[in-house]
C-alpha cells in the first residue's frame, strides 16, 4: 500500500491487529496468480501451496474438523467469527477476489451445516471438505427464480423404492459447482416455505451434471450450472431432519445469506481499496481534482468499513440487523464499481488496455452486485427497515422493550 | 430465452472502421487500434484480447487525422447506443418472462422506473443537436451511456456476467470508449508506430 493512502484505524485489540497484518501479508501473493486465474480459471491448482489459498478452508471449518499444519500460523482461527472472516475476506480480495473464491473449502455451505446438521451429517460433510484440496458448493439460485429462496422449484420427491428421496432440477450461477466434491442443494419437498429442504450431495453420485459457465469477470469463482437428474438422496442427507420443518431448509438458506452478505461487502471493499491504491501507485504525483476524488473514495471506503464491522459484530452477538446488512452489502458493491470506473478514468486513455490488473478488477467487481442478492433486493430490505424504524439503530443501542434477538450461527 | 443481442460488438466495430476509413483502421489518440481479433489477425496474441476484440499498436497506415477521428468517435457513440437499445429490449423481454410472487417482474414499480430512465436517457442521447460536439463532450456522453448500461446490467443480475450475454458487448463498448473517446491530460496525439 502506498504511504499516501491512509485508512481508519480502530481499537479492536492486538489479536485482530495481528490477524489483519497476517491477512494483509498473505494477500500480497495473490495478485499475479489472480491474473493467471483470469486467463485460465483451472490454474488454481498451481497455487494450492500458498497460505492465502488455505485460509478459506481453515477459517470456515468447525474447529473439531480443522487440520492444523505448518502452513498457517496458530493464531489464525478455525470456525472463524463473522468479524474475523470479513477481515480475511477484505484483504484476500485486496490481493485477488477470484483466487479467494477459487480456494478449496466448505464455502457458504459451512453456515448451513453449522446451523442445521446433526453430528453425523457434519462428520459426513466436513470429513470430506477437510481433505485437501476439496471444493464444495452452495446451490440455491435457479435459472428462472434467481436467489428467491421461497420460490425455488428444484424438487425433492419420495424415492419410489420407499426409502430416501430423488432430487431433480437445475441450479445456476453456483461457485465451484462443476469442480466440487460435495455440496448443499436447496429444493422443494412440498409447497410453502416450510416445504423447502437442504440436502447434501456427493457429486460422484449418478444424476449429477455440471458445467462451468464462461463469464466476464471473477472467473476464478468457476461459476457453474448444475442439473440434478433424478439424483438419489439417502434420508440421512436431508439436513436438519431432526428439527421441525419450520427450522430447517429455509432457515439454513437465510442464515447462510445473512452470514455471507458481509463477506461480499468485504470483497467489494477490498477490491475498491486496491483500485484506489493502484491509482496512487501508478500516479504518485496525482494532485488537484483527481487526488480529491481518490481521497473521497477512500473516505467512503473507511465509512463503509466501519459499518461493515458493526454489522458483523451484531451477527456474532446473535442479534443481526438484517436491513443494515443489506445496506452495507449493496453500498459496498456500488462503491467497488465506482472505484474501478474512477481508476480507469484517472489512469487515462487506454488504461483498460495498458493495465491488465485494472481491466480485471473492472470486470470482477460487477459480480458483487448480484452475489448474495441484487442491489434492488437490498434496497427493498432497507426500505422495510425504515418502515419498522429499525434501520439506523445499532443492536447494542436498541433498548426497546420486548426486542427479540434473532438467532444466527 | 433469446440470444439475439449477443456477441456482435467486434464485428460492428470492424464495420465502423471500414465505413470511416474505406477498409483500414482508425488509430486512437493514444496510438492504439481496437478491432476484432480476426480482422487484426492477432487471435490469442497482443496485450488485450477479450470476447473477440483485440488491441494492437497503431500502424503507420492507420487513419489519424482529426476529421476521421471525429467521425469514428461519433460512430462509436452510435454503436454504444445501438448496443444499449438492444440490451434494453432484451432486458424487458427477459424480466417479462420472470415471475416472482405470482407476478411478472415487470410489474414492480422500481424496475419500471429504472427501465423508463434508461429509455429517456437513450432518447435524449439520440437527439441530434445543432452544434457539433467536441471531444470532451463526446467523452461525457460516453460516460453517461456507460452509467445507463450499468443500470441494465444490474437489472439483469447474474445473467449480465455471462460472456455469451449482453454484458460482454456493453463491456467492450466501455473499453472502446476508454481507448478512443477518453481525452488525455492535454489532448495530445501520441505516435505509436508499429
Amino acid at each position: 500500500m502506498p504511504e499516501s493512502a491512509t485508512y481508519a484505524l480502530d481499537t479492536r485489540g492486538e489479536r485482530m491487529d495481528a490477524l489483519e497484518q497476517y491477512f494483509r501479508e498473505a494477500a500480497r501473493e495473490l495478485r499475479e496468480p489472480g491474473l493467471a486465474l483470469d486467463a485460465d480459471p483451472d490454474a488454481v491448482h498451481r497455487f494450492l501451496h500458498l497460505p492465502a489459498v488455505r485460509l478459506q478452508q481453515h477459517m470456515l471449518t468447525p474447529a473439531r474438523y480443522a487440520r492444523h499444519d505448518d502452513v498457517l500460523p496458530s493464531f489464525v482461527p478455525a470456525e472463524a467469527s463473522c468479524a474475523e472472516w470479513i477481515l480475511a475476506a477484505e484483504w484476500l480480495a485486496y490481493g485477488d477476489p477470484g483466487m479467494t473464491l477459487a480456494s478449496p473449502g466448505p464455502a457458504l455451505s459451512t453456515v448451513v451445516l453449522r446451523a442445521l446438521a446433526d453430528e453425523a451429517q457434519q462428520d459426513w460433510f466436513f470429513g470430506r471438505t477437510s481433505d485437501w484440496p476439496t471444493w464444495a458448493f452452495f446451490a440455491l439460485t435457479e435459472p428462472e427464480k434467481g436467489s428467491a429462496a421461497t420460490e425455488l422449484t428444484a424438487r425433492l420427491d419420495a424415492d419410489p423404492s420407499g426409502e430416501g428421496w430423488v432430487l431433480s432440477g437445475e441450479k445456476m450461477y453456483i461457485g465451484n459447482g462443476a469442480h466440487a466434491r460435495v455440496g448443499v442443494v436447496f429444493c422443494r419437498r412440498a409447497t410453502g416455505p416450510w416445504g423447502i429442504e437442504a440436502v447434501m450431495v456427493d457429486t460422484g453420485d449418478p444424476g449429477f451434471h455440471a458445467e462451468t459457465l464462461p463469464i466476464i469477470g471473477l472467473r476464478g469463482a468457476r461459476i457453474s450450472r448444475l442439473r440434478f437428474d433424478g439424483m438419489r438422496i439417502p434420508p440421512e442427507r436431508v439436513l436438519g431432519r431432526h428439527r421441525p420443518r419450520s427450522r430447517r431448509g429455509l432457515q439454513g438458506a437465510l442464515q447462510a445469506m445473512l452470514w455471507f452478505r458481509p463477506s461480499v461487502a468485504a470483497f467489494a471493499l477490498g477490491v475498491g481499496r486496491a483500485a484506489c491504491d493502484y491509482v496512487l501507485e501508478q500516479r504518485p504525483a496525482l494532485a488537484g481534482a483527481g487526488r480529491a476524488e481518490v481521497d473521497g473514495m477512500i473516505d467512503r471506503l473507511n465509512r463503509l468499513r466501519r459499518l461493515l464491522r458493526d454489522v458483523a459484530a451484531e451477527i456474532d452477538a446473535g442479534s443481526p440487523n438484517t436491513f443494515r446488512v443489506s445496506g452495507v452489502k449493496m453500498r459496498a458493491a456500488r462503491l467497488a464499481e465506482d472505484a474501478t470506473l474512477l481508476a480507469a478514468r484517472l489512469l487515462g486513455p487506454a488504461s483498460l488496455v495498458e493495465h491488465p490488473w485494472l481491466d480485471k478488477a473492472y470486470r470482477d467487481v460487477r459480480a458483487f452486485e448480484f452475489m448474495e442478492g441484487t442491489g434492488n433486493i437490498h434496497r427493498r430490505g432497507v426500505f422495510q427497515g425504515l418502515l419498522r424504524d429499525d434501520y439506523f439503530t445499532s443492536r447494542d443501542r436498541d433498548v426497546r422493550p420486548g426486542r427479540v434477538a434473532e438467532g444466527v450461527v | 430465452m433469446t440470444t439475439a443481442v449477443l456477441g456482435s460488438y467486434p464485428s460492428l466495430l470492424d464495420a465502423l472502421h471500414a465505413d470511416v476509413t474505406s477498409g483500414g483502421f482508425v488509430a486512437s489518440p493514444s496510438g492504439h487500434v481496437l478491432a476484432s481479433a480476426e480482422a487484426l489477425g492477432v487471435a490469442g496474441a497482443g496485450r488485450f484480447g477479450r470476447f473477440g476484440l483485440a488491441c494492437v499498436p497503431a500502424s503507420a497506415g492507420s487513419a489519424r487525422d482529426d476529421a476521421t477521428a471525429a467521425r469514428f468517435a461519433e460512430g462509436l457513440l452510435a454503436l454504444q447506443h445501438t448496443v444499449l437499445r438492444r440490451t434494453l429490449a432484451h432486458t424487458i423481454t427477459r424480466l417479462g418472462e420472470r415471475v416472482s410472487e405470482g407476478t411478472s417482474l415487470l410489474s414492480r414499480p422500481q424496475l419500471q422506473a429504472d427501465l423508463a430512465d434508461v429509455a429517456m436517457e437513450l432518447q435524449e442521447e439520440a437527439a441530434e443537436p445543432e452544434e457539433e460536439a467536441g471531444r470532451d463532450v463526446r467523452w461525457a456522453r460516453h460516460q453517461r451511456l456507460t452509467c445507463t448500461g450499468r443500470v441494465l446490467l444490474r437489472l439483469l443480475g447474474g445473467y449480465s456476467m455471462l460472456a455469451e450475454g449482453p454484458g460482454a458487448d456493453l463491456y467492450l463498448a466501455e473499453v472502446a470508449g476508454n481507448v478512443y473517446l477518453q481525452p488525455g491530460p492535454d489532448h495530445r496525439v501520441e505516435d505509436h508506430h508499429a
